[in-house]
């Protein structure tokens, strides 16, 4: 078993979909680490009184607050009331804050960014199991390799276990690159960069459960592509799930939101994740708002639960499968 | 599958009453039909029958790709699939067409089945050299002409060394040097005390490789044993040109010879009709005639005023063997329902079974 899973990450790591996957995980992170670069610097401009945006808008607000006061004196001096107060001082341009937003600190920003990144971590993850496995079926290499190796259940358990360890090293780049590039960012632009111990140690747990999801996805891809053989049925099922099931079937009914994937994920990696829905909206005071929260435990059984389904189908269907 | 029954001696594969039906959207496809096959070890085995005759299945289904419905199967003795891990390292197979990564080099690809198999690495480039692609190691399968990939496919098999190959329709698509240089290896791998089963029907090939043969039809052996004895358990054959072949054959039969069209038909009512044509228009026809001497056939056609235009002894070779008994054996398959599948189907036109031909 371990001598086949070694062959399988061989395969894998000389596969293009492999490399595929890890400059695409790496392209999303540069991607987001852009993002945080314009935010930092737009704010970082503001500040320094050379962003245009935010000088216009301060520029605009003394135009809008002169004219106010004329028109102000103007009236004044028709009525001959000195009481007149079109209250032109009362408005205050926005803070750079308010235009801008405030940069989280950087343990903030590390944990927006992984709760963010799991997604497509774990959908290019799913993309490269699939592919692995369903490959060998499309150039009908499984056949071949059955002639080698007749026993079926090793075949199944390495071929679904290679994808998953390979969305590892592939996770853990990404990762890697997000931790060195976001406090490059942060001390570019002379933002406060301190990261508490426990801080960090939240963070280091955040990141195992975002790598374990995004092995699960690659586990979960291999064996869906045991049972529909095409990559390309793999993702329509998935995209068609997303779309459907996560989106107008989750956002219809809120009694199926703790099993949505979504929901779970985001429980799972956040270490607990919570919403709101709304209640009593026939009142004048509006709806009230009504919260929920999943655990990081019921994230990690759903989630477990499916991709031991979806494995367990797979290899029994594998095990008595006619091979072209 | 049945209970394993012990092995034939010195047999490399052992079928007994193999089955094996598809289920299709227009029913049940009989593929397979209670297969005796024996396929003695050492030698080229050939295994011949017309397409969609159950070969491709019968050898998937000893490699374990394709689940029998029922029967036995024995490689080397150990009886297959239960315990076909045990004996796989001593079976080589390429099943249809060579089936490799497309974008690796072929010693990448050999790599990865040698490890898999636990081989040396060492091994891949003495099998690369063993089919001439030595030189050709590192180019991608798909650069590959069919000819190299099919030898490339025999390198992979060679990585285990072993005693059976099982070669599916080898030389399908190749160029006749390809042809040649394929039919060369396995010659050769026979003449090397290995067994060799190839499946094909390009009879030509098999006459001049094989030892031993197996003709199916219809998923059911239809004569099996040495190409000699088969070949030579017909006779001598005179191939006669005459007209009025109609009549030709009339006397003859009645001379109690046997006496046939050689452009066989490939029904009753197709031959009825053909016969028809020729004794109404008196066009010429050729016979295949059995168990005369040319002298004979000339005498006896002459005194009654049929002349012969043309009369030419030959050997009877493995394809008209192949052709008389696979007459209807071949596609389509038969296609049942459910309540019929396990009936032993109508054989129309068999004409010997194996133990006539040994």
């Amino acid at each position: 078993m371990i001598r086949l899973t070694r062959v399988e990450l061989r395969r894998l790591a000389a596969r293009r979909i492999g490399w595929f996957t890890l400059f695409g995980v790496l392209a999303i992170v540069l991607v987001t680490l852009a993002g945080v670069f314009f935010q930092a610097r737009d704010l970082d401009l503001a500040r320094a009184g050379m962003n245009e945006d935010y000088a216009q808008v301060l520029a605009d607000h003394e135009r809008f607050e002169a004219q106010c006061l004329q028109e102000e004196a103007l009236e004044r001096r028709r009525t001959g009331d000195p009481a007149v107060d079109f209250g032109c001082t009362d408005m205050q341009p926005p803070t750079i804050e308010e235009m801008y937003g405030t940069m989280p600190s950087l343990a903030e920003q590390y944990g927006f960014l992984l709760q963010g990144l799991v997604y497509p971590f774990a959908f290019l993850a799913l993309v490269m199991g699939s592919t692995a496995v369903a490959a060998e079926f499309s150039h009908r290499t499984m056949g071949s390799w059955l002639t080698f190796e007749p026993r079926r259940t090793p075949v199944v358990v390495s071929k679904i276990v290679a994808p998953a360890l390979a969305a590892l090293p592939v996770t853990v780049a990404g990762l890697a690159l997000v931790l060195v590039g976001v406090p490059a960012v942060f001390r570019w632009f002379r933002l406060d960069d301190g990261v508490s111990g426990q801080e960090w140690v939240d963070l280091a747990w955040t990141a195992v459960r975002l790598v374990v999801v995004a092995m699960a996805a690659g586990a979960l891809g291999a064996g869906a592509a045991f049972l529909v053989r095409h990559s390309g049925v793999v993702v329509g099922v998935v995209v068609g799930y997303l779309v459907l099931v996560e989106g107008m079937l989750g956002g219809g009914l809120s009694a199926v939101q703790p099993y949505l994937l979504g929901r779970n994920i985001s429980a799972f990696v956040q270490d607990g994740t919570t919403w709101e829905t709304w209640t009593n909206c026939t009142g004048f005071d509006g709806c009230e708002p009504v919260r929920h929260s999943l655990s990081m435990a019921h994230g990690a059984t759903v989630l477990a639960a499916l991709v031991g389904v979806v494995l367990l189908i797979a290899w029994a269907r594998f095990r008595t499968a006619d091979i072209d | 599958m049945g209970v394993a029954m012990s092995a034939d001696e010195g047999l490399a594969v052992a079928t007994r009453g193999l089955r094996k039906t598809y289920r299709t959207v227009r029913g049940r496809r009989v593929a397979v039909h209670g297969l005796d096959l024996d396929v003695p070890a050492g030698g080229v085995h050939g295994f011949l029958g017309p397409n969609g005759s159950g070969k491709t299945t019968t050898i998937r289904m000893l490699l374990g790709l394709t689940r029998a419905d029922g029967g036995t199967m024995h490689l080397f003795g150990t009886p297959v699939p239960q315990r076909l891990p045990e004996v796989v390292g001593r079976v080589g197979a390429i099943v249809e067409s060579p089936k490799f990564f497309p974008t690796f080099s072929a010693e990448r690809n050999l790599t990865l089945l040698a490890d898999a198999i636990g081989t040396p690495r060492t091994r891949v480039g003495e099998v690369l050299d063993s089919v001439g692609l030595g030189d050709r190691g590192k180019d991608h399968f798909r650069a590959y002409s069919l000819g190299m990939k099919q030898r490339l496919a025999i390198a992979a098999t060679l990585l285990k060394s072993p005693d059976l190959l099982i070669f599916d329709e080898p030389t399908n698509g190749l160029d006749p040097a390809g042809i040649s240089e394929i039919r060369q290896t396995m010659r050769r791998l026979g003449d090397e005390g290995r067994t060799v089963l190839v499946s094909s029907h390009i009879l030509s090939e098999i006459e001049q490789i094989a030892d031993t043969v197996s003709i199916i039809g219809r998923g059911r052996v239809l004569a099996q044993g040495s190409v000699a004895g088969l070949i030579g358990g017909g006779g001598e054959t005179v191939e006669v040109g005459v007209r009025h072949p109609g009549a030709a054959i009339r006397v003859l039969r009645e001379a109690g010879f046997t006496a046939e069209w050689m452009a066989r038909p490939t029904g009753s009512d197709a031959a009825e009709g053909l016969r028809h044509r020729y004794e109404s228009t008196e066009e010429a026809g050729l016979l295949t005639v059995t168990g005369a001497e040319p002298a004979e056939i000339s005498r006896l056609l002459g005194q009654q005023g049929l002349w012969v235009e043309r009369l030419v002894p030959s050997r009877r070779g493995l394809e008209q063997i192949f052709l008389e008994l696979t007459q209807g054996e071949g596609l389509p398959a038969p296609t049942v329902d459910a309540g019929a599948v396990g009936q032993q189907p109508e054989a129309p036109h068999t004409r010997t079974d194996r133990e006539e031909a040994r």
